[in-house]
């Protein structure tokens, strides 16, 4: 049974593209919601920071099954009450109703970000609102990764 | 002209002795096509657009595949490419260039990115349509019109506004 996350717990989504990020700052494309709209996100709320990389490094080997290019390069951390309360309604008074869930689908601590809108302007608007509510952790993949 | 050729009224329209060699390119050649041509002939004044078009080719070599980013994406269309190659050349020639990325849908991303709270992002669908948002501190908004050879002043000025 999926936990429904409405409290300030943290959230972090890995980053496996580098399209997904700037130097210093998360990109809205890093929360695209893609064919099965939502967003896969790690429950890290507790998780030492070698926990949240262990987990990431999983998901990446996972993700190099089916293609050997993709590398970790960072994630992106928020609160989940904090992305909830600023996309509760488009700027022009549209309810979206976005998700925040742990289900534990494959990993432990996985999660979705799910119920995205159907319209492709407010999809755009809460990519944006939700970066704006990041913070980027880089993966320091010189010694990590290899 | 096939659907795939670019719009020769609208591509690279400060450039018409480039533009008229466009024409009867198709869509997988338009952007080398259109970068060579660029450093031929103006790449003194398109500097700036001359990396966002060669963005847009690493997109193309990157993203034409299914599943490039691991999370079964649809590949990049020549469409989608053509029509950002054609959009990128319409933007003001003293318009701030943008960071140049795909989505999962196909689409081409434009973003300018001051910082976390000043982000303007476009979405450029195979189909034509813009769909834009930004956010700057604590306002927020979108928007979205089917391109028709012009860029719409209103994400022409709020890119101005929040990206000088």
């Amino acid at each position: 049974m999926p936990r429904e996350i409405v409290g300030p717990e943290r959230i972090s989504r890995f980053l496996f593209s580098s399209g997904e990020l700037t130097r210093a700052f998360v990109k809205p494309r890093a929360f695209d919601p893609g064919r099965y709209n939502e967003v896969s996100i790690c429950c890290s709320e507790g998780l030492s920071e070698d926990e949240i990389w262990r987990i990431a490094q999983s998901v990446l080997q996972e993700k190099r099954i089916h293609n050997r290019n993709i590398r970790l390069h960072g994630r992106g951390d928020f609160l989940a009450s904090e992305v909830l309360q600023a996309t509760s309604q488009s700027p022009g008074g549209v309810p979206i109703g976005l998700r925040v869930e742990q289900d534990d689908m494959g990993w432990i601590r996985h999660g979705g970000i799910k119920n995205w809108p159907e319209d492709a302007e407010l999809r755009a608007w809460v990519q944006q609102t939700i970066a704006s509510k990041c913070n980027l952790f880089r993966y320091q993949h010189d010694t990590r990764q290899g | 002209m096939t659907s795939n050729a670019v719009n020769t009224d609208s591509f690279l329209y400060e450039f018409p002795e480039a533009s008229s060699l466009l024409g009867d390119l198709n869509a997988n050649k338009v952007v080398s096509e259109a970068v060579e041509r660029l450093v031929v002939k103006s790449w003194s004044l398109a500097r700036n657009r001359l990396k966002a078009l060669e963005e847009l080719q690493q997109i193309q070599q990157e993203c034409s595949v299914a599943n490039w980013d691991g999370e079964d994406a649809d590949p990049i269309s020549s469409e989608a490419i053509t029509f950002a190659a054609e959009f990128i050349a319409r933007l003001p020639i003293d318009f701030p260039m943008p960071e140049l990325t795909a989505s999962s849908k196909g689409e081409v991303v434009l973003d300018w990115i001051e910082n976390q709270t000043r982000m303007t992002t476009v979405y450029l669908k195979p189909s034509r349509q813009v769909v834009f948002a930004w956010v700057y501190d604590n306002e927020s908004n979108h928007g979205s019109y089917m391109y028709a050879g012009r860029v719409d002043p209103r994400l022409t000025s709020t890119v101005l506004q929040l990206h000088p």
